[in-house]
């Protein structure tokens, strides 16, 4: 089905003839071509406390991006906008071409889902799923076809006459998912919907949402402030803080290139250690340990710099063995260890300098460093990443 | 942004996206609800300003502006005797209902004890049982004991009548309340009664405050019950009012009721100062 | 903490009540059931037989659940209103339905003899706004009764109503409304039904607190209009039948009782069906 065909499904029967007429002509406002979604200088203001600083974003065309970011960062301020819940104080908002920011959110053919389901309580499972479709005026058979499409692809056959009372969390969350997909919105949009679920609950339905997004092919904004969630689903991230962009790019760019301090310590954990650059490639911490980096580009030699090697990276090495090129070594002694499962951390004390963080993967209890142990690790150049101060 | 929808930026809300056909649709709902304002409204308020025209005829807005109506009330031993019979009745009434509604609020909601539920139905009972069926029932009652026509017997049936409305209000400020502080008391060592007396009554002096600002008021303004029981010597304002509406309209009564609407409005606004009466959202 | 300690504090109340209340209860019952000739239901198959209960009787009925619809209908837009306010707003509009809701029912009678009569002060408003005698018979008949019981009875449907309506989920709307619903459709598929419970609970209260009202139709209405009460108060101190009002009053007791019964299992269907709205709005109720 082409995707054209898909977005205009999506919208109820008024706007679709509108669409197509002003398809064209929005795309000379500037839209990114293959950009389904688009902010154009939006910013929300409420009061005097800004929730969101004047940004632009687009949104691919069936990508799966997710907004990360703590409480008050503003995520949930910028899906909100998208959907039509919150006019933006400054900027545009374009939905696939179009400019639908004087748009109510009935018109902009959009999917969402709600972290606490939204289910109507009175309807049972075939009509929360069939509401949509109603109020597009789909035929009888036709509805009831899709409806049942739409709960087997969520795995709920059979669960038409529950009331959504009596289903679990994660079951009412796929009723959600299935009444938003049902009639083919050219945009998804979840809210944290996962965030009223257990542990392992969450992590299946994560798998469920994946591959449901693989599957259809549709643009998916997803909210979220669990960093290993964002990582794992998503095409690109947009780690907020603070009303503004950290960072907008792959997982991999974020845990391997973060851009500053905030995100290398959002996403996953660090170790940040302080340091001046002295040539390209190499800097030089307060305690005198002359560390090689990836790059020094954009810092000026002198400059205060923070590196940033991630504690997976760091291995231990025999003592007294000389650095190979490209290697970093520095000894310490076992501060602590704390033995979580696969992973043990090591807190790794370094006289006149900041502990660093040590993440090994697990020996039994017996082969583990006791506290006071001397130990001593290394990294390359290449897990050394260079950052502001 | 184009022309066509505008952002209705409503306090709080932030400014939701309400186009043309949300906007029609919340004007009819506004003018509805407008137009049903202006009916629950006037009763209530044009007694202030009729009483101030004077014993003429009664036009609004009054053609003079004259105390001549309160003079002739607070001057007449007809109305006055009935207004300090009320005076007296409710706040006899307000003392005895607090003295006992107050515990039994408390207990409620604290304990459970055998019989509960059947003691909860006695307690709201003046409240679901019809005020006729119960003034019948005094009437029977009383005049076997020979109360009638006393205020002391009034008093009685007052009582019966006002503590469920103070102890709905009481209720809700205990159910605020956390038990904690008070298993924390007794854990030190304290009696139920200083439990009681120094950790649970301080907590709840505004619930108790509007609780008897209720109950008095409720008490002064009632009349069917006090028609029943009250003989020419012990009238209460109310009856006064009530008969002097049946069967000599004097524009006194005016006056009358616009003290009583006073009252209303000050007892109301005090209790609504002293706890939130409004119901909250959820979201 | 024991048993017994909850005797301690409700037992003062209780005792009270049970000798000021509950006795004088059991008293009308039993004087309706017996004559100075001994225990007899002689009262109430005079009742049945009498034209002058049936016909107050319907009347009762008639202008209570007429009452009870009216302000439904008016009350629902105003809780609609009051819903759709910032915390701030709403308290303040409020104050308009709270005042009225503590004013005396004394007052408001007597402001509508002021407001309906012939020559009232609405008569004489139509009159010069039409430039013509405007005489509407507003008061003294049903009309006038109807108005002010339905005047009395908003507030009582306001307040449960509003609180159904603040306890519907939010993103319920936002869910609709992505999803495509209009206004309209909202209103009947979501608002509506969700509010049922409250709504029927309040009409079903105000209905039977109609039934015993006493001041309204003997201040508003004509001979033809009195309700139970005005007969029970005929009966006691003109009639001086107190085996008849006595009847009358187990009569009006035994309507609210099986109105209670249908009120509880209204609510416990409600409950079932998901609506945290239904025991909320009873309670208000």
């Amino acid at each position: 089905m082409s995707i054209a065909l898909q977005a205009n499904e999506g919208r109820p029967p008024a706007q679709r003839h509108q669409a197509t007429l002003t398809e064209d002509a929005s795309n000379k406002a500037g839209a990114p071509p293959g950009a389904m979604v688009v902010f154009q200088g939006v910013s929300k203001t409420y009061g005097d406390a800004p929730a969101l600083h004047a940004m632009d974003l687009a949104v691919r065309e069936g990508e799966f991006l997710s907004l990360l970011g703590p409480s008050g960062s503003g995520k949930s301020t910028i899906l909100n906008i998208i959907a039509g819940a919150v006019a933006p104080t400054t900027g545009r908002v374009l939905l696939n071409g179009k400019d639908v920011s004087a748009v109510p959110p009935r018109e902009r053919g959009l999917g969402m889902v709600f972290q606490n389901y939204a289910l109507l309580p009175h309807m049972n499972v075939f009509d929360n799923v069939a509401l949509p479709l109603r109020i597009r005026g789909v035929g009888k058979d036709e509805l009831a076809r899709r409806v049942r499409n739409a709960l087997e692809r969520v795995g709920l056959i059979g669960f038409d006459h529950r009331k959504p009372r009596e289903l679990s969390g994660g079951q009412q969350q796929r009723v959600g998912i299935a009444r938003c997909i049902v009639y083919s919105p050219s945009v998804i949009l979840m809210d944290e919907p996962l965030g009223a679920l257990d542990k392992k609950l969450r992590e299946q339905l994560q798998g469920e949402i994946k591959r449901l997004h693989k599957d259809l092919g549709t643009t998916l904004v997803y909210v979220t402030h669990d960093q290993e969630e964002a990582l794992n689903l998503s095409d690109r991230v947009c780690l907020m803080n603070g009303g503004r962009i950290a960072q907008l790019g792959t997982p991999d760019e974020l845990y391997f290139e973060p851009v500053d301090e905030f995100v290398a310590n959002f996403v996953g954990e660090s170790n940040l250690i302080e340091a001046q650059v002295t040539a390209p490639g190499a800097v030089t911490t307060a305690d005198g340990l002359l560390l090689v980096v990836r790059s020094t580009e954009g810092h000026a030699r002198g400059s205060k710099v923070k590196v940033l090697v991630r504690p997976e990276k760091i291995v231990a090495l025999p003592a007294g063995e000389p650095s190979l090129p490209g290697q970093n070594r520095c000894t310490g002694t076992v501060a602590s260890t704390s033995f979580i499962g696969g992973m043990t951390r090591i807190e790794l004390e370094r006289a006149g300098a900041a502990p660093l963080l040590v993440k090994t993967i697990s020996s039994r209890a017996s082969d583990r460093w006791p506290p006071q142990h001397p130990l001593t690790v290394g990294w390359s150049a290449s897990d050394s990443v260079v950052l502001k101060a | 942004m184009s022309a066509g929808a505008q952002s209705l930026g409503r306090a709080g809300d932030g400014g939701v996206i309400v186009d043309r056909l949300t906007r029609r649709y919340e004007r009819l709902r506004n003018v509805m609800a407008l137009a049903v304002y202006l009916f629950i409204l006037p009763p209530t308020v044009i007694v202030v300003p009729i009483s101030f025209g004077g014993s003429g005829e009664m036009t609004f807005p009054p053609r003079v502006w004259t105390l001549e109506l309160y003079e002739k009330l607070f001057s007449a031993r007809a109305w006055v005797d009935p207004i300090v019979q009320s005076v007296k009745v409710a706040a006899m009434t307000t003392v005895i209902a607090t003295l006992m509604g107050v515990p039994a609020a408390y207990g409620v909601v604290r304990f459970e004890f055998p019989g509960k539920r059947l003691v909860m139905l006695l307690m709201m009972s003046p409240i679901l049982v019809p005020v006729i069926v119960i003034s019948l029932g005094l009437y029977l009652y009383l005049s076997r004991l020979h109360l009638i026509g006393t205020g002391f017997g009034l008093v009685l049936a007052h009582v019966a009548y006002v503590t469920p409305f103070m102890m709905m209000t009481v209720m809700a400020g205990v159910k605020k309340l956390d038990p904690a502080l008070e298993f924390a008391t007794s854990i030190m060592g304290a009696t139920r009664t200083t439990v009681f007396v120094r950790v649970v009554l301080p907590q709840l002096r505004p619930s108790i405050f509007a609780g008897a600002l209720f109950a008095f008021l409720v008490s002064f303004d009632e009349v069917v019950i006090a028609w029943f029981l009250t003989g020419p010597t012990t009238t209460t304002l109310p009856v006064k009012m009530y008969s002097s509406i049946q069967w000599d309209i004097s524009p006194v009564i005016a006056a009358v009721a616009a003290l009583l609407t006073a009252l209303s409005a000050v007892f109301c606004c005090a209790a609504a100062l002293l706890q939130p009466a409004a119901p909250q959202s959820t979201n | 903490m024991g048993r017994k300690d909850g005797l301690l504090y409700v037992g003062p109340a209780s005792a009270f009540l049970l000798f000021v209340l509950l006795v004088p209860l059991a008293l009308v019952v039993f004087t309706s059931v017996w004559t100075a000739q001994g225990p007899t239901l002689s009262a109430y198959e005079r009742l049945v037989g009498s034209a002058l209960f049936l016909r107050t009787l319907w009347n009762t009925i008639e202008i209570s659940l007429t009452a009870a619809l009216a302000s439904m209908l008016l009350g629902y837009p105003v809780a609609m209103h009051l819903a759709r306010q910032t915390p701030r707003k709403r308290a303040i509009y409020l104050v308009l339905v709270l005042v009225p809701f503590w004013t005396s029912i004394l007052v408001k009678s007597y402001a509508f003899t002021v407001l309906l009569g012939r020559n009232g002060l609405l008569n004489q408003a139509l009159s010069w706004m039409f430039q013509t005698q405007v005489q509407l018979p507003l008061l003294f008949n049903r009309l006038g009764v109807i108005i002010g019981m339905t005047n009395y009875l908003i507030p009582f449907i306001v307040f449960p109503v509003l609180a159904s309506l603040l306890a519907i989920d939010r993103s319920l709307y936002l869910a609709a409304e992505v999803a495509g619903a209009k206004p309209p459709r909202i209103f009947f598929q979501i608002t509506l039904p969700l509010t049922l419970p409250g709504m029927v609970a309040a009409g079903l209260s105000t209905t039977v607190m109609s039934m015993g009202f006493f001041v309204i139709p003997a201040v508003l209405g004509g001979r033809k209009d009195a309700m139970m009460s005005n007969l029970v108060d005929f009966y006691t101190r003109e009639a001086l039948d107190w085996n008849m009002a006595s009847a009358i009053g187990v009569f009006l007791l035994g309507i609210v009782t099986l109105a209670a019964i249908a009120g509880e299992w209204i609510q416990k269907r409600g409950a079932r069906r998901g609506g945290a709205a239904a025991p909320a709005a009873v309670a208000m109720a």
